[in-house]
């Protein structure tokens, strides 16, 4: 079992899911086995305006913990994130990032769906 | 009602009509709210949340095919086979609303840079293509190269008007790149073809910019063939549906 630590920019409270990575996909959108897969599929909310294309960046999540256990970074997604409000230098796309160990993820609390 | 320029908002829209290009490609014309304009850039989509599949809703990217200047909204929509959210649209009927969140996308143009532009889509990806078109001879005076990819089986969405446009302005061309029978409609290797031999074969020239709009692996292998060929990765703009 693989564990997801949720932390809110927010404020709000945050969660924890722990997940068997070998059950995925775990709902419609994003790549199999990614942040937005794992959270949509337990229930917990992640913007995702493009159904989890790489076209969007409302996905966009901040690494805190567990950076290296996620899938390598693919050209579109660095193409797509360059256009993220608040990027920083541990920033994914929810969508794409396939997580592959435990993490600790940071919702910030301005996407390009709130701005 | 006074709206910041591109942020996303959410809005109540209502199918007006829709236009059949064929018995699965179907435009279908939103109507906004009378005091809320949605402004965007063209090329941009609005993203629908749709009351379909097992967890609604069901949120789903579709590019706006009409300009800002139109007022209505168009999109043009593929009937995917078993896919919910194309299904659920194909179900509307005329009076039906919908809850769309938008403008979003950086596969756009809102001020054509001064370069030759080239324009390559496959199927319904022209949709956000055609009010890139309109704006860049709206505003600019350089070379416009339009490469329209389709198959046989596939209607050639607005292809008569990109015609007549072209027509109009010596300065634009539009080609119709129809891929052999048998081929998937994804796929398009005259398309690759003939890109390959006049952006990467026949010259030199590096100053061009692109937009590439297709479903899956089609868009990455445009893309990579010409910044692998030189192209700035900024200059070659990719929407992969
Ligand atoms: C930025 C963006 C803009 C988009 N604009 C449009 C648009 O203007 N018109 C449109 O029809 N679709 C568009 N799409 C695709 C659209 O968002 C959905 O993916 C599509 O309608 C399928 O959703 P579904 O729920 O019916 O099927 P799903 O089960 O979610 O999709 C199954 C698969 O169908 C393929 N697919 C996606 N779009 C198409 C298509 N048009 N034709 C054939 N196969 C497809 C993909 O491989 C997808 O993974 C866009 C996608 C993105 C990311
Ligand atoms: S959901 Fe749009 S980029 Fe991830």
């Amino acid at each position: 079992m693989l564990r997801i630590r949720i932390c809110y920019e927010s404020g709000d409270p945050e969660r924890t899911i722990e997940f068997d990575p070998a059950a995925a996909p775990f709902s419609h959108d994003g790549e199999p086995g990614s942040i937005l897969d794992v959270l949509l599929g337990h229930g917990i909310h992640l913007e995702h305006a493009c159904g989890g294309k790489c076209a969007c960046t409302t996905c966009h999540v901040i690494l805190k913990d567990g950076e290296e256990h996620l899938s390598e970074q693919q050209e579109e997604e660095a193409d797509e994130l360059d256009n993220a409000p608040g990027l920083t230098m541990h920033s994914r796309l929810g969508c794409q990032a396939v997580v592959t160990g435990d993490l600790t993820i940071v919702i910030p609390k301005y996407t390009i769906n709130q701005a | 009602m006074a709206v910041a320029n591109g942020v996303p908002r959410e809005y109540r829209v209502t199918l007006d009509r829709v236009r059949d290009w064929s018995s699965d490609t179907r435009s279908l014309f939103l109507r906004l709210p009378a005091d809320s304009p949605l402004v965007f850039d063209p090329g941009q989509f609005v993203s629908l949340a749709l009351p379909a599949g097992d967890r609604p809703p069901l949120v789903r990217a579709y590019s706006l095919a009409s300009s800002p200047e139109d007022g209505a909204l168009e999109i043009c929509v593929d009937r995917v086979p078993g896919g919910e959210g194309s299904g659920y649209l194909f179900g509307l009927l005329p009076g039906d609303e919908v809850v769309l969140t938008g403008p979003f996308g950086s596969f756009k143009l809102a001020e054509p840079p001064p370069t030759p532009l080239v324009f390559i889509a496959q199927g319904t990806g022209i949709a956000p293509v055609r009010p890139m078109v309109r704006r860049a001879l709206a505003t600019g005076d350089q070379p416009i190269v339009v490469l329209q990819g389709g198959n046989a089986a596939t209607p050639m969405v607005y292809a008569a008007e990109f015609v007549e446009l072209a027509s109009a302005n010596p300065r634009m061309r539009w080609e119709s790149v129809l891929a052999v029978a048998g081929t998937a409609a994804a796929d398009n290797p005259q398309l690759e073809r003939i890109v390959r031999e006049r952006y990467v074969e026949a010259d030199d020239e590096r100053a061009r910019h692109f937009w590439i709009c297709a479903v899956g692996a089609l868009a990455t292998r445009l893309r990579d063939l010409l910044r692998g060929a030189g192209y700035e990765r900024r200059a070659v703009r990719c929407e992969k549906w």
